[in-house]
């Protein structure tokens, strides 16, 4: 390759490229994907009823994991 | 559909389209990286399938995360469950109700899918933006620790099935390791999944060690269409059975791995369609495999099934090959070794994307090693951990795969509840939302597995505190 070609090889990469990304949604693109997302508005019931789950999964799960080692001993 | 910064609504038209379409926001193309290049290509095949009408080739082209993590999930633990429970009580209710199962994970997953396809982010990212660094870690959180116990569990189903052929531990954990390396190796998605795939395929095998057993037609079909004989015995044990079952079904790591996996495939909201054929696939031959699996099993009800304690060993492969002849116990062995290994590459994997997606990371099996250092180091890592696990002496390995799969389902509500939550945010999802119907679906799928997974959870508790007896 010549250094006159570069350039061209270049653009022409350029256009391919172009033309591939085209098939994607401008979403897709993983810079845009990274972008973040607004924040939902929990309501204060929602935020509750969540930490009710939440601390009632850990409490069980304790309970699990307690039950597999007392077995085991 | 995409959220612009502004909050503004974004076609979810390609770029090509919106150029044409008029009206729409044009923001500034973020500069392309190596996956968008691997993932144009991808989508590039999918558009010349679409617009030359060839519709099996599509199909094709779109099937994969469904399929995987249903397949996928028909894991070690899973398997060896249901055969277990077919050992202990033969055909009967659970039978049915494994099929039951697989139609809630159909539901949940196809939620999961179609929020991959349409906001193109995983499930840890959306739930850690949307809700916020508390609530995407505390779901990082219990996946990183639920798949941990679980590939735990999908080695020593390995070991299992290669105990069998009189091999080790340490074979099964390096071989285990190597897949892991070896899928990885290619820097492309969809070499990931059609590797992974064509393993998947293998669960087959215990369709075909429930074919070589034999069964009694006439019984399958009454156990499939009454759910009876109900299994006697200790509630205690029926608990774990359920609980085990239910979460031999539905995980959160499905939930986070088919997500990812459907945005780092590059569905979009004109592939939903085939994103439901390929889950409605994937459940469908997970049921009849993870049915077959209780069906073999059920060959060694009237062989002492109910006493099979020693699958630290060659267990349930050998109690086939006594009962029924050493084809059946090579091909069971072998149907272990695919569905541990196969489970260690999704669940893998899944942890991967999760710990990518919460620390702000590339997690792209479309990156090169060098570019998605966190993915592949996590993904790695965490096999890595579960194989040393499994090479300890002595260590309880039927109470690990038991157990992995009832955490599994003590932990799921949650993951649900925030799937739920963001199958119903119009903004991220704009006309794809649920449908009234689905959400009273869905609240009753929540409920029925925080039930399944406390009642055992609290019952055995109480037992060993002896607050109760069984």
């Amino acid at each position: 390759m010549t250094r006159s070609d570069q350039p061209q090889t270049s653009l022409e990469e350029h256009d391919e490229e172009d033309e591939l990304v085209d098939f994607l949604e401008p979403d897709q693109l993983a810079g845009d994907r990274s972008r973040p997302v607004s924040r939902y508005p929990l309501t204060p019931q929602t935020s509750a009823w969540l930490w009710g789950l939440r601390v009632f999964v850990l409490v069980v799960s304790a309970m699990v994991i307690y039950t597999f080692f007392a077995q085991l001993s | 559909m995409r959220v612009a910064p502004d909050g503004a609504r974004v076609s979810s038209e390609p770029a090509e389209a919106q150029a044409t379409a008029g009206g729409t926001i044009a923001l500034p193309r973020p500069p392309l990286t190596h996956e968008d290049s691997d993932r144009s290509l991808d989508r590039a095949r999918v558009h010349g399938a679409r617009q030359g009408g060839r519709k099996w080739f599509l199909l094709w082209l779109l099937i994969g995360p469904g399929i995987l993590a249903m397949l996928g999930e028909n894991d070690g633990p899973s398997m060896i469950s249901y055969a277990a429970t077919g050992a202990r009580y033969g055909l009967g209710f659970f039978l049915p109700f494994i099929v039951v199962t697989f139609a809630i994970a159909m539901v949940c997953q196809e939620m999961s899918m179609r929020l991959g396809a349409v906001t193109h982010r995983g499930y840890g990212q959306l739930v850690l933006q949307r809700f916020g660094p508390l609530w995407g870690w505390f779901a990082a959180g219990d996946l990183l620790f639920t798949n941990l116990v679980t590939l735990i569990a999908e080695f020593v189903a390995i070991r299992i099935g290669l105990a069998y052929f009189h091999m080790g531990a340490g074979v099964a954990a390096a071989l285990g390791l190597a897949l892991v390396v070896f899928t990885m190796s290619g820097g492309r998605y969809w070499r990931f999944e059609r590797v992974v795939l064509g393993l998947a395929m293998f669960n087959g095998l215990f369709l075909v060690a429930a074919i070589m057993v034999k069964p009694h037609l006439g019984s399958v079909a009454h156990s499939m269409v009454t759910f009876s004989p109900f299994p006697g015995g200790s509630l205690n044990t029926l608990l774990l059975l359920f609980a085990s079952t239910v979460g031999a079904t539905v995980t959160p790591w499905m939930i986070f791995f088919q997500q990812s996996a459907s945005a780092d495939k590059g569905l979009t909201p004109r592939d939903l369609k085939h994103g439901r054929i390929d889950t409605i696939a994937g459940g469908t031959l997970g049921a009849i495999f993870g049915c077959a699996a209780l069906i073999a099993g059920a060959a060694l009800v009237t062989h002492g099934g109910a006493s099979i304690q020693g699958f630290a060993g060659a267990g349930l492969p050998a109690a086939l090959s006594k009962v029924d002849g050493n084809a059946v116990g090579t091909v069971f062995a072998l149907g272990l070794i695919e569905a541990g290994a196969v489970a260690v590459l999704t669940i893998s994997a899944s942890t991967g994307y999760a710990v990518g997606e919460c620390i702000g990371k590339a997690s792209s099996f479309n990156n090169a090693p060098r570019n998605a250092g966190w993915f592949y180091a996590t993904n790695i890592s965490v096999a890595l951990v579960a194989a040393v696990i499994i090479l300890i002496p002595g260590a309880p390995l039927l109470s690990i795969a038991l157990n992995a799969n009832v955490l599994a389902t003590v932990l799921l509500p949650v993951t649900l509840v925030f799937m739920i939550m963001l199958a119903n945010d119009r903004e991220l999802m704009g006309r794809w939302v649920n449908s009234a119907m689905l959400n009273r679906v869905a609240v009753v799928i929540v409920a029925f597995v925080a039930v399944a997974g406390a009642a055992y959870g609290i019952d055995s508790f109480l037992q060993t505190v002896h607050l109760i007896h069984g």
